[in-house]
């Protein structure tokens, strides 16, 4: 009775269980690393982005023309509600706030015997609803503790800079947009740790109301922010934004023009990684070349009794593609199922690697924005396709050249070796 | 990021008028009845002086309203200002009704602000008195005005103007001396006893500012110009006004005035 | 007698399987090379870091006043300059160090204002300390030790104050005892590519800085290492040379908010390297467990003529090691190679990009230059050798309990 290549290929790897076992291990290793690995990559990435996209930035942001050079409270956006309704009205887009800046002196408004001292701050008058929940500058706030009707919340650093906690006075002397003194007392509601390093340093947050009644500019904005879908259309939104006739006397941006700098540093770490990427490829790949190379040189013997009982060379080297074929495609089968399920369970639970480093995981903040040691792995279709078209070649490549070595051989050699 | 920047309008206030008061020199005032004009020409180092000590007093008391122009609108505070020397002053804000009672006091290097509305008293840092103006046409060489127009500048009659017609003054800064303005073309009226118009340049010689004087009265015994008038070259649409409405001069200031408790109670 | 045995079969069988041996030697060493090379790697990103903030005015290791730390006020001044220099100068291992003082004042050109912190530095240290003057391009020139008057801009505060080289600023500051104010000449605007960057310098002689405010000396003296790895040795000798009074303290303690986030980089690359070696030892250990597994037929017989269970594990344990050690010897080769590389050519990763990178007042110079250093031989040794033993030993242990027949037979 023939036995087709298949036949044998199939039978060989039942009859040798221990070894089809390992070799599969190693390939799953392998795959399931490369795997995990990227998704953990990029989990870091798109949280570095989001972070970034968040609160502050946003995708798209509008200003009047000459505000971001010059910063005065006076340059500020007329039409403020004519553009935020022209803005929802577009597709894709998923909130839209309005901030107002003001660069203010704070103290301490509780009664006392000597004045207080006076302290640099920032106003950022905003939208409470919109922010008062998770990713906005707010967070998420009980509804006692929202800013509104009077009431402010502080940057952690400046309330203690202050002396400040929940449910003291603050005193606030601005210069209104006019260019007039302005002075007023808000009741302190909330003391955030925002992750936006102004805002916990110098930051006082109230509603949009109040700080357009402060400054004198009444339904007026410095800066409109826009959220989309995808912080990878937010080229396209700008465009979009931009061609509102609404918003013709103002300057529209996307994040990457609002924040070029983090964008560059972004960019290099993101090279930094790749370059990792490569190194944990190289490794995976070794292990299952490693594996397949030894296991087909240990069957050399093996291959001289075929040999020797007249199976023909070319069937030889036939046999063993088919079985690292395989053996290739179950073992990355089994790795691609494990990596997912790590992948999907840690992106519900996070990866914490705060254990990694050294310091304390908590005032967190670099170029303004706050970094958390949390990754949520994120994986797309194409690290599990490379993984896949990858391992299945390395390991048949590795699996052929002894093949054809062996078959090479006059087969007493073969047996001997 | 957002510039941390604060001016107080209060402080500019005082600032502006701190340029007006301050020691006196050691020489004698020109006094009202010197004739500065002599056989058609002018006497011009009596003219630089009384130029100089034209708003100067030991001590005053006055009635002031300064007024801020901008392309969207125009606003204006009044307000009473003591000053003795050069380093104690007291501002207080009398119109318009949102701000009335707010006061500011300058002692020294300290600067506090009273606000009614919150009853506080706040000290303003020193550092904050030099941040940059948003919003003021005012500039920091106000601030400090070290330099005299006497000592720190060379200045010559540089013919005749026509509109307004009097005599033209140039002033150009010495080598050394520390300000902002590298020259002056100051307008006088014909008597030389009334600026009327003064063209101030840059340290690039670019002819940055100009300021207007009008409205001529007596007041606090003597006969100036009760309006000032600002403008920035590069933003003519800004302006900077201030009206005198009454100014006493070397009137006795008790010293008490100056102080955080009277601070609070001024009226 | 048997322990010999076994060594000499033990050497005998691998020098009976060339191709086997070199093979598993080869595979072992690739696989610890690799990781040596991630290992220096990680080392190399690190490092970059680091060096990025030291390197931007920060340095490794500040000496500043006591109380400094707490108040961050930059009126504050050092108590003891001149004993705090010589201790720099006696301390080894220094590269550069930079001497400083800040105030706050107000640059103006006419109509036009900028608000800074003035710095006052010694010129011909600066040049050395600091990364923002050596890489920026200057209109005009630097200062040097002999200037009075003298300062030097950044290009985007010399736009928004509109001049050029040569123009003379009217500054304003807060002295010791009252404002002062003084005029300077811009004798170099310098430009490193990043707005921030360019909005912030404003340079003038710690002489000139001392003459115009009144307060005395320098405030800080700021010092580059040769090996930011030397960071704490080097704050134990300063603080013991340091008088009271003035305090040193780290790059971490100056600027938390870096330290923390390098940390957290750390952390991750520490991550990564756990599982890089992770898959490098299981990797080593499959392929090694292929080969144990198809001598078993070898074991029985060795087993059938009267080795005892305890002599095969001596002898697979023998034979793993010595693969082990040569393994690590070639890993450490490779790896040691590769690292060299790194170390010294390093990657470039500017040019990938075209520019540099600065964010805030940090100027980053991205090329990673690996870590090279005695660490890579145990790392290397460290992984083969155990490694290839786990991989042999729990095999021959199963190996030796199957009857010699049974295993005859497969």
């Amino acid at each position: 009775m023939r036995l087709s290549t298949l036949q044998i290929a199939y039978r060989n790897l039942g009859r040798n269980k221990r070894r089809t076992l390992l070799a599969l291990s190693a390939i799953a290793l392998g795959q399931f690393t490369l795997v995990f690995v990227n998704a953990m990559m990029a989990g870091s990435f798109e949280t570095m982005i989001k972070t970034v996209t968040g609160p502050l930035i946003g995708h798209v942001q509008v200003h009047h023309r000459a505000w971001r050079e010059e910063r005065a409270v006076d340059l500020y956006i007329d039409n403020v509600a004519e553009s935020q309704r022209a803005i929802e009205a577009l597709p894709g887009v998923t909130a839209v706030s309005t901030r107002t800046y003001a660069p203010v002196l704070a103290a301490s408004g509780e009664t006392g015997n000597a004045p207080a001292d006076a302290e640099p701050a920032v106003v950022v008058g905003l939208n409470v609803a919109n922010e008062a929940r998770t990713g906005g500058l707010l967070g998420p706030l009980p509804e006692e503790n929202l800013p509104g009707a009077h009431g402010v919340a502080l940057g952690k650093a400046l309330a203690i800079r202050l002396g400040l906690e929940r449910g003291d006075q603050i005193a606030i002397i601005a210069q209104d947009a006019d260019g007039f003194p302005t002075s007023d007392l808000f009741e302190v509601r909330a003391v955030v740790d925002s992750t936006v390093d102004i805002v916990k340093t110098m930051g006082i947050l109230m509603s949009a109301a109040d700080a357009g009644e402060l400054l004198a500019m009444p339904d007026k904005a410095h800066e409109l922010i826009i959220q989309g879908e995808d912080y990878r259309e937010a080229d396209i939104l700008t465009a979009e934004v931009a061609a509102l006739p609404e918003l013709q006397a103002n300057e529209v941006i996307s994040w990457r023009e609002a924040m070029p700098e983090i964008v560059r540093m972004m960019d290099m770490k993101n090279w930094v990684d790749v370059i990792f990427l490569a190194i944990v490829f190289v490794a995976a790949a070794a292990g299952v070349a490693n594996t397949s190379l030894m296991s087909t040189f240990e069957r050399t013997k093996e291959f001289g009794m075929l040999l020797a009982m007249g199976t023909n060379p070319g069937r030889i080297v036939r046999m063993v593609l088919i079985e690292s074929v395989t053996l290739g495609l179950i073992g990355v089968m089994a790795g691609s199922i494990l990596g997912l399920t790590a992948v999907f369970i840690t992106s519900q639970t996070g990866l914490d690697y705060s254990a990694f480093s050294g310091i304390e995981a908590e005032d967190i903040s670099f170029a303004g924005v706050s970094f958390s040691y949390i990754i949520y792995p994120h994986l797309e279709a194409r690290h599990v396709t490379f993984g896949i078209v990858a391992v299945v070649i390395t390991s048949v490549l590795a699996s052929l050249w002894p093949a054809v070595l062996a078959a090479r051989l006059e087969p007493v050699e073969a047996m001997h070796s | 990021m957002i510039e941390r920047s604060l001016p107080m309008v209060g402080r500019l206030v005082i600032l502006a008028l701190l340029s007006a008061a301050g020691a006196a020199a050691d020489a004698p005032a020109v006094d009202s009845e010197t004739p500065l004009v002599k056989d058609g020409q002018l006497d011009l180092d009596a003219v630089v002086k009384h130029f100089e000590d034209l708003y100067r007093s030991d001590s005053s008391i006055s009635d002031a309203e300064l007024t801020v122009v901008r392309p969207r609108t125009e606003r204006s505070l009044r307000m009473k200002v003591w000053t003795s020397g050069k380093e104690k002053a007291l501002v207080l804000v009398e119109e318009p009704a949102r701000e009335k009672g707010t006061a500011t006091l300058k002692v020294d290097k300290n600067l506090w602000n009273y606000m009614p509305k919150i009853k506080k008293t706040v000290r303003i840092p020193p550092s904050m008195m030099l941040a940059p103006w948003m919003g003021s046409d005012f500039t920091n060489d106000d601030l400090v005005r070290e330099s005299s127009y006497e000592e720190d500048y060379t200045y010559a009659v540089d013919g005749r103007s026509e509109d307004p017609a009097g005599w033209q003054i140039r002033f150009d800064a010495k080598a050394d001396t520390v300000g902002l303005w590298k020259r002056l073309e100051v307008i006088m009226s014909e008597d030389g006893r009334i600026p009327l118009l003064a063209r101030f340049y840059d340290q690039k010689d670019r002819h940055a500012r100009t300021i207007h004087w009008d409205d001529v009265k007596i007041l606090g015994g003597r006969r100036l110009p009760a309006r000032m008038t600002l403008i920035p070259e590069d933003i003519p649409e800004n302006k900077t006004v201030m009206v005198y409405h009454a100014i006493d001069f070397d009137v006795d200031v008790p010293e008490d005035t100056f102080s955080l408790s009277r601070l609070e109670q001024v009226r | 007698m048997i322990g010999h045995v076994s060594l000499k079969y033990a050497v005998r069988s691998l020098l009976r399987n060339p191709r086997r041996t070199i093979l598993s030697i080869i595979g072992v060493g690739i696989g610890s090379g690799i990781a040596v090379f991630a290992m220096s790697w990680i080392g190399g990103a690190r490092e970059m870091e680091i060096r990025a903030v030291a390197e931007s005015g920060c340095g490794h290791l500040r000496i500043v006043p006591a109380d400094w730390p707490d108040r961050r006020e930059n009126t504050l001044r050092l108590e003891n300059p001149t004993k705090a220099i010589a201790a720099v100068d006696a301390l080894a291992g220094v590269r550069a160090y930079g001497v400083r003082a800040r105030v706050n004042g107000l640059l103006a050109m006419g109509n036009r204002t900028a608000g800074v912190e003035i710095a006052g530095v010694v010129p011909e240290l600066e040049a050395g300390a600091s990364r923002i003057v050596q890489k920026a391009t200057i209109e005009g020139r630097y200062l040097t030790r002999e200037d009075t008057d003298a300062v030097v801009i950044g290009r985007t505060l010399a736009k928004r104050l509109g001049v050029e080289v040569d123009d003379s600023l009217f500054v304003t500051l807060v002295g010791r005892d009252e404002i002062q104010s003084a005029m300077l000449n811009v004798v170099g605007i310098l430009e490193t590519g990043s707005r921030d960057v360019d909005a912030m310098v404003c340079h003038v002689t710690l002489d000139e800085l001392e003459r115009v405010s009144g307060f005395p000396g320098p405030a800080e003296i700021s010092i580059l290492l040769d090996d930011y790895r030397r960071v704490d040795a080097g704050w134990a000798a300063l603080a013991e040379a340091v008088p009271q009074g003035d305090a040193v303290i780290t790059w971490k303690e100056v600027n938390p908010a870096f330290a923390a986030s390098i940390e957290g980089d750390a952390g991750f690359g520490r991550l990564l390297i756990g599982i890089i070696v992770i898959v490098v030892a299981l990797g080593i250990a499959s392929a090694q467990l292929t080969v144990v597994l198809e001598r078993r037929t070898e074991l029985a017989i060795l087993s059938a003529l009267g080795m005892k269970g305890r002599q095969v594990v001596i002898l697979l344990a023998i034979e793993s090691f010595v693969i082990g050690l040569a393994g690590g010897v070639t890993g450490m080769l490779l790896g040691g190679a590769g690292a060299y590389y790194l170390a010294t050519i390093g990657i470039d990763i500017e040019a990938i990009m075209g520019d540099e990178v600065a964010v805030g007042d940090i100027m980053l110079d991205p090329h990673v230059y690996g870590a090279f250093g005695w660490w890579i031989v145990w790392f290397a040794f460290g992984i083969s050798v155990v490694a290839t033993l786990a991989a042999s030993l729990y095999p021959a242990r199963m190996a030796t309990r199957i009857e010699p027949a049974r295993a005859l037979r497969k």
